[in-house]
């Protein structure tokens, strides 16, 4: 099973003055169990795409199968939200339940679950992301702070078991500390479970580290896709269309430019020492 | 000039709660600075950008802007004109339907003459550099957009002083960019004093001065060079440091004659290959 | 779903209609609306029809935009229509079926009751497309403002509207991103009896409210920032004159409708 879009193009308000084609004949392929990172900049048909993957968007032209199930139209595509669980930017504001408890389990109970199985997925839910059932199952999920509402919420969508699990922007807002946690949690969650990730976002800093596979988006299109280092070492091309380019590889691709013969792949700082260390030992630099 | 004089501040939860949101602060902002405020989400950062323009007023100590208490009734008015704020959500502080009316509200507000309203919002447009978007719908356009005409209608009020309190928390970098470059141009330039709220670490290295506020109180206080060097401070402080200040301090490490205080890139170059 | 957003839908143009003063031509309309209930003949009638279409073709707006304007009005304009036809009583019978007649009055009055609800619908419509919504709130406020003395909040109302307008696209927006992460947990707004429906609402409308009494709260705050406070001693960037152009078209409209008023035309 996988994601495997041919063509794929999506217009939103066709035959109007402001037509606009957010996807143009985009081809993927996504193997079950890969971490994938979607990057673009606001606008650039990211948030369109994976509304397709869980069949809140269907294609204007071309096709697309996610999981075996054609996304198209007059398919009943309820069978497939399970499947793929889409985690939509700041997931904290669709939080409406009056305990924590009750918020994770209203997918399950729209899928009409027994009530020992609720139980037991919310649990398994909260632990997941690192919050204490026991504690937190009765409070309302209004009392909490930013970084445990956005748990709660991805809980929610955890909770449902999908295949396929994708994060709009999951960090945005968060500080260093809880962004870093809470990617940890997904990390070990993708492991456990074998499922696909998809994190979407318009950085890709804190989770290169993480993925196995970027595909980069502009104007529509898959404008690249490779292993995180391909990707961000093709630095001019990031910034030409509105990314950001991780410090690192910045320095990187800066030395290269000076005819330094270092990787320019490189993501990791302890990775990034020991090469700089070893060109400066070289007797190559003057430091 | 902006002074904090033991400035302390809380919040009543409930009968038995009192969250210490501010406590003890001292700090003078001196004019045409650009001072970073740091800290992770509750470290009192947000509590202390709105008690420099009396939005708050403290419980203990005083803030005063220009000899100014904002504690004094009569200098209300006086004192958010000189001291302008620009908030985290960009959707959530325009006013208007249209971009040029909402530059207007601040100065419409001030009692300005209609004229010379309409030169200030075609100044502080340009300023921002979206003149071009003058007639446009707010809601069309982009976070870093919607951010700038923010600015502008805090500039058309003629401030000395502009808080931003996370302006790029909700932008995607491009926008987070546009509208850093934009203050920094506004404070090298025009001489603003900007006092910027942020938990990104990347964005303090602009800054003059950098705060780092944990728990209400301030944690340390110094130029981004002294501030950056204090690692194991700032990571006990869950806050990152930046990247290339870590990387210059491994390689220090491994006994290579490199400063603890390297803060950029080009830096970085230029020591490693004079 | 919540694209037929037509809330102070403007058609920007530079026609007669489009320049006259905002305060004016409520004025107008609030003629026009008078005057179309004291009409009870053809003539007078089709005067006003005269009217109505003169501005649409002066104004270059597209017949379509008028037309969606009155969807909403079918069902009301049937019922008038039938409650007539079977109702009022008079003229030759031309329908009977046991206690049940339609007669020619009857037709008469209910295409006349009909008729004037579109003319209404339509010139009021014509307002609000071709007023920009920030010429129409300064306009009530102006209209409002002799009242303030006996406690008519103009200022307030005025600002509540300019607000209100501000924020209506963005909780559409909302709305329509809640209910897709909803119906990604799912959640089902679609089918179900009424109360079912009702129910599954909550999901949408809880978030929604609440997301709605954040942005108050920071507005306010925004608002406070820029030294918001209240109507008095505010100045407006846009002053709105009347000139004396505006004066003679509300004095010959005027004039005109009361001759032919008093002609019983």
């Amino acid at each position: 099973m996988s994601i495997i879009a041919v063509n794929l193009t999506h217009v939103y308000s066709p035959d109007t003055p402001w037509t606009t084609k957010a996807l143009d004949q985009v081809n993927l392929e996504i193997q079950d169990g890969e971490v994938i990172g979607l990057i673009g900049h606001t606008g650039s048909g990211k948030s369109t795409l994976v509304q397709h993957f869980n069949g809140l968007l269907k294609p204007t032209a071309g096709t697309l199968h996610v999981q075996g199930i054609e996304v198209t139209k007059g398919v009943n595509l309820r069978p497939l939200r399970q499947k793929v669980g889409l985690v939509f930017q700041y997931p904290e504001h669709q939080l409406f339940e009056e305990n924590v408890a009750l918020d994770v389990a209203f997918g399950l109970k729209n899928i009409g679950l027994p009530r020992e199985e609720i139980q037991q997925r919310v649990e398994q839910a909260l632990s997941a992301v690192g919050i204490d059932y026991q504690r937190f199952k009765d409070r309302s999920p209004f009392e909490l702070s930013g970084g445990q509402m956005r748990r709660v919420a991805i809980a929610g969508v955890l909770a449902m078991e999908p295949e396929v699990l994708i994060l709009d922007e999951p960090t945005a807002g968060l500080d260093p500390h809880t962004r870093k946690d809470l990617l940890e949690h997904l990390r070990r969650v993708q492991k456990e479970r074998g499922i696909t990730l998809i994190i979407v976002s318009h950085s890709m800093d804190d989770i290169a580290a993480m993925v196995n596979r970027i595909l980069v988006m502009d104007k529509g299109k898959i404008a690249a896709q490779g292993s995180p280092g391909e990707i961000f070492s093709q630095g001019e091309k990031l910034r030409r269309i509105g990314l950001d380019v991780p410090p690192l590889t910045q320095l990187l691709l800066a030395l290269r430019a000076r005819g330094i013969d270092l990787p320019a792949d490189i993501l990791d700082l302890e990775e990034a020492r020991a090469a700089i260390g070893r060109w400066l030992r070289g007797g190559k630099g003057n430091v | 000039m902006i002074q904090l004089q033991d400035v302390s501040y809380s919040y009543q939860l409930d009968e038995e709660h009192v969250i210490h949101a501010v406590s003890d602060i001292n700090l003078t902002i001196e004019q045409g600075e650009f001072l970073a405020i740091i800290g992770h989400n509750g470290s009192g950062k947000s509590t202390l950008a709105k008690l420099l323009n009396g939005l708050l007023l403290p419980d203990k100590g005083v803030v005063s802007v220009d000899s100014m208490s904002t504690s004094d009734p009569d200098k209300y008015w006086q004192i958010r004109q000189q001291v302008g704020m620009v908030f985290q959500n960009p959707d959530n502080q325009l006013i208007a339907t249209i971009v040029e009316e909402d530059v207007a509200f601040g100065p419409e507000n001030l009692g300005i003459p209609p004229a010379e309203i309409v030169s200030r919002v075609e100044e502080s447009l340009s300023q921002v550099a979206m003149l071009d978007y003058r007639h446009h719908a707010p809601h069309l356009l982009s976070g870093g957009q919607k951010q700038r005409i923010a600015i502008a209608g805090i500039l058309a009020m003629r401030p000395q002083y502009l808080v931003l309190d996370e302006p790029t928390a909700m932008l995607d970098p491009q926008g987070r960019r546009e509208v850093m470059d934009t203050v920094s141009r506004l404070n090298r330039e025009e001489g603003i004093t900007v006092v910027w709220i942020t938990h990104h670490m990347e964005e303090a290295v602009r800054a003059h001065r950098v705060m780092v506020m944990e728990h209400g109180r301030m944690a340390v206080l110094g130029t981004p060079r002294e501030v950056f060097q204090q690692t194991e401070l700032l990571q006990s402080l869950h806050l990152d440091v930046p990247v290339i200040t870590r990387l210059g301090q491994l390689l220090a490490q491994d006994g290579f004659n490199l400063p603890p205080d390297v803060l950029t890139v080009e830096e970085m170059v230029s020591h490693l290959c004079p | 779903m919540f694209k037929a957003a037509a809330i102070g839908q403007y058609y920007p143009g530079d026609s007669f209609f489009h320049r006259l003063e905002p305060r004016i031509k409520i004025g107008l309309i609030a003629i026009y609306v008078i005057s179309l209930f004291l009409f009870n003949t053809y003539r007078g009638y089709l005067a006003m029809s005269l009217f109505t279409l003169a501005v649409i073709i002066t104004s270059r707006l597209p017949y379509k935009l008028l037309l969606r304007g009155l969807k909403p009005l079918y069902f009301i304009l049937a019922f008038t229509l039938v409650l007539h036809i079977f109702l009022t009583k008079g003229g030759t019978v031309l329908f009977q079926w046991r206690k049940i007649s339609i007669e020619s009055q009857g037709v008469i009055s209910g295409l006349m009751m009909a008729w004037r609800l579109v003319l209404l619908v339509m010139t009021s419509s014509l307002l609000t497309l071709t007023t920009s919504p920030i010429a129409l709130t300064d306009a009530i406020e102006g209209l409002l403002s002799p009242l303030k003395p006996i406690g008519v909040p103009a200022h307030e109302l005025a600002m509540m509207m300019t607000i209100a307008l501000r924020f209506i696209p963005t909780l559409l927006e909302e709305a329509e991103k809640i209910m897709k992460a909803q119906m990604a947990r799912g959640a089902d707004f679609e089918s179900g009896n009424l109360i079912q429906r009702a129910k599954s609402m909550i999901p949408l409308l809880v978030p929604l409210f609440i997301s709605a009494f954040r942005r108050a709260d920071d507005l306010a705050l925004a608002m406070e920032a820029r030294c918001y406070r209240g109507g008095k001693g505010r100045t407006k960037m846009r002053v709105h004159k009347i000139t004396g152009k505006d004066w003679f078209t509300l004095v010959a409209f005027a004039g005109t409708v009361a001759v032919l008023l008093w002609l019983k035309f």
